[in-house]
């Protein structure tokens, strides 16, 4: 009766506690599919708003705006004319006083329209039209110099569309390359460059035609445009690609905006680089202490385990000095070689190789094998599960480094996964507290590393035992 | 004859020092060497990070009066202490869990995996989540307890809260973690004759704890207890880096952080 009860109580804070573990767990990647909106609005909630497919409502569009090279922005249009130049196909558009419209709406309240300013409303039913069209002409056209990139204020009803924007200047067509996206609720400005390398992050790309075929612009080419008519599409997303978009929404914008595809590399390459080197000077250097016998072998062993005493915070700005004195200060050698050996490693694979029978080595040396022969035939396959474990501690360890690769590195280029998320996320860093944006990189970055430590889990734990016992 | 004995033996030899060289020439490189410089430049004052006779000065043991007397030093050495503090609960959590995961439960094997989830999900991205979780607003701990009535405090952003709320993370992180399998290893490493026979003398929970599993599981304790510590000194600077800077006023500035932020911010 006792024991049952006790087991119901273990289950029961076993249970409750494996809750608590999960818990920081979900709300990461319940955060990560939130839009900002829901981020922003306090108390924050645990739900998720679905996306739907739009049928029939009211989008609202506020400014277009030009920004040339000296980010002077021009306002191409406001909307402001009570009687709208606009003309559309397949919906109904008017300018219409913002406050109107918000009258008892729900709207973020961070950049609300002042009130008496117009903007125009889109009014579709996409039961009666499968998509909707609105222009414009302009009698004297605005010349814009150097122009860097065109926005747009939207205003978005939490359903999914695809906007395209077309303009034509004298001969030239520019249209956007892919259509904008529009799956948020509440006010967002949505930019299309002129050219790729002003191209980040959210931002859509204009591609020019002229008579002759497609223009590209080269960096240094100045553009100068004046927009004579101007021309919007809409079509709605139809499911599941609705939600799916919705939900891949902050991913695609984090992994657009930050090299993660860099960092990876960078980080898989200094850990197989140091993992090896260390499992490999490691064991060389623990049978050399375990089996064989030279003058001074004790002492030097004994040096290296008064080392494992000092912590590396000591040795960090010799290393840091010494680093910079090769020359290897800001490549990826810096991170690579001092990592290469381990007195930990050493002293688990010697506890390991210790423990070994003599018998087989005797026999083998017997057979006339060598030093080396032995080594690598006898001892290396007998101690699997001690190599196997410095491989997984190894690899965890260059994956989860932080303060070097913080202080020997300072181009992006070759920042690991750790220092990139960091400056993403980090206190200061790039995302502000756009946390639906830094929860998606924390999991572009988690989910593989939790696949590879899981994986590895049954060795990791029985490596932690062997470490642990054997002191 | 004796020559050649000799020969002979020095090739054995050398063949034992190759095995030891690609370690040994690391290890004097990265680990010896910068020790014993370090030791050496403490005793020293030196200018930038030049590397010649006129950027170093003799100082003798200036250098650690002046650490004495700095103020500062000794506020952020207090907060190391202070989260090292953490580290004997933690090693009480660690055996409690433990202990409850000893029990024989069939699907035991389920909650270890949970459990020990925080520990494989260890890096920048787990501190970015917790910054999230302590956000003053919309944060998950201000959520709940608003939704219980209690406005929640700005927790990294307060200097009597920072401190607790690293603590807490760190226990989370690691309950379920290395320290729990190792405690684990060393319960299941426990003869049951001993508590049979303690049965029979009569002795309840309690007393077979005390007098049975305490002492033997007391090597896993002490190897956690110095590993700990030796960690807790070099640790504590990821998370303060991410989460804190060191703020509010100092209040979670590390020794590690400390040493940072003098050397290689500017």
């Amino acid at each position: 009766m006792r024991r049952i009860l006790g087991n119901s109580a273990a289950r029961a804070f076993l249970i409750l506690g494996g809750m608590v573990m999960l818990l920081p767990l979900g709300w990461m990647l319940t955060t990560a599919l939130k839009d900002e909106w829901t981020i922003q609005n306090y108390p924050g909630k645990w739900k998720i708003s679905i996306p739907q497919t739009a049928v029939k409502d009211t989008l609202l569009l506020d400014y277009i705006l030009v920004m040339n090279d000296e980010l002077e922005e021009w306002v191409l249009e406001d909307f402001e004319e009570p009687v709208t130049p606009w003309e559309a196909q397949g919906m109904e558009v008017s300018s219409s006083a913002a406050h109107t419209f918000f009258a008892g709406t729900e709207r973020q309240k961070k950049v609300e329209p002042k009130v008496g300013e117009r903007m125009l409303t889109i009014d579709y039913d996409f039961t009666r039209n499968a998509q909707g069209q609105w222009q414009r002409s302009f009698k004297q056209p605005m010349r814009i110099e150097n122009a860097l990139n065109m926005s747009l204020w939207v205003y978005g009803n939490d359903c999914g569309y695809e906007l395209s924007l077309e303009f034509t200047d004298g001969d030239r067509v520019f249209s956007t390359q892919e259509p904008l996206l529009v799956n948020f609720r509440g006010w967002r400005k949505l930019y299309v460059a002129f050219r790729p390398e002003d191209q980040y992050g959210e931002l859509a790309l204009f591609t020019a035609h002229g008579k002759d075929g497609p223009i590209t612009f080269a960096p240094t080419d100045d553009i100068h445009i004046s927009p004579q008519e101007i021309k919007f599409s809409l079509t709605p997303l139809a499911y599941p690609k609705v939600l799916f978009n919705k939900a891949l929404n902050n991913f695609r914008l984090v992994w657009r905006s930050i090299p993660f595809g860099r960092y990876y590399v960078n980080t898989l390459l200094i850990a197989f680089a140091v993992t090896l080197g260390q499992v490999m000077t490691s064991a060389l250097a623990a049978y050399a202490f375990a089996r064989l016998d030279f003058p001074g072998r004790d002492k030097i062993f004994y040096g290296y385990l008064a080392t494992m005493m000092i912590p590396g915070a000591v040795t960090m700005i010799p290393r840091f000095v010494m680093v910079k004195w090769f020359g290897w200060f800001d490549t990826l050698y810096a991170l690579i070689i001092p990592g290469l050996s381990t007195t930990y490693g050493t002293f688990l694979l010697r506890q390991f190789f210790k423990t070994l029978p003599k018998d087989l080595e005797d026999a083998a040396r017997i057979d006339g094998c060598s030093l080396f022969g032995i080594f690598w035939r006898i001892i290396l396959p007998l101690s699997k599960p001690a190599l196997i474990t410095l491989t997984v501690i190894s690899f965890m360890g260059a994956w989860q480094m932080f303060l070097w690769p913080l202080i020997v590195t300072k181009s992006q280029e070759y920042w690991t996964l750790q220092i990139g998320l960091a400056y993403m996320g980090g206190r200061g860093g790039e995302m502000g507290s756009q946390y639906n944006l830094i929860m998606a990189g924390a999991l572009i970055v988690l989910i593989p590393q939790v696949i590879i430590f899981m994986a590895a889990q049954k060795f990791f734990q029985r490596g932690i035992v062997l470490s642990g016992l054997k002191e | 004859m004796a020559d050649e004995i000799k020969t002979s033996k020095a090739l054995k030899y050398l063949g034992c020092y190759l095995f030891l060289l690609p370690n040994a020439a690391m290890f004097v490189t990265f680990i010896l060497f910068p020790v014993i410089f370090s030791l050496g430049l403490s005793l020293f004052e030196w200018k930038g990070i030049e590397i010649s006779l006129t950027a170093f000065r003799f100082v003798g043991l200036n250098n650690f009066s002046g650490l004495i007397s700095n103020r500062y030093f000794w506020q952020y050495f207090g907060n190391t202490c202070f989260l090292m503090m953490s580290i004997p609960v933690m090693i009480g959590i660690h055996l409690g869990v433990a202990l409850v995961m000893n029990r024989g439960l069939k699907e035991v094997l389920a909650y270890r995996t949970i459990w020990f989830l925080p520990s494989v999900a260890a890096g920048v991205a787990m501190l970015l989540v917790w910054a999230w979780i302590y956000q003053a607003k919309g944060g998950l701990l201000n959520n709940m307890l608003a939704a219980i009535g209690i406005p929640g405090p700005n927790w990294l952003g307060s200097a009597h809260w920072a401190k607790p709320a690293l603590m807490t993370m760190t226990w989370w992180n690691s309950a379920g973690g290395m320290g729990m399998i190792l405690y684990l290893a060393a319960l299941q490493g426990v003869p049951q004759d001993y508590y049979d026979a303690a049965a029979i003398d009569g002795a309840g929970w309690w007393g077979k704890f005390r007098h049975i599993t305490w002492p033997m599981v007391s090597p896993t304790t002490f190897f956690m207890l110095i590993t700990g510590v030796i960690g807790g000194f070099q640790a504590g600077f990821t998370n303060v880096y991410v989460l804190t800077g060191g703020g509010p006023a100092g209040a979670t500035t590390t020794i590690s952080y400390y040493i940072y932020n003098n050397a290689y911010r500017d």
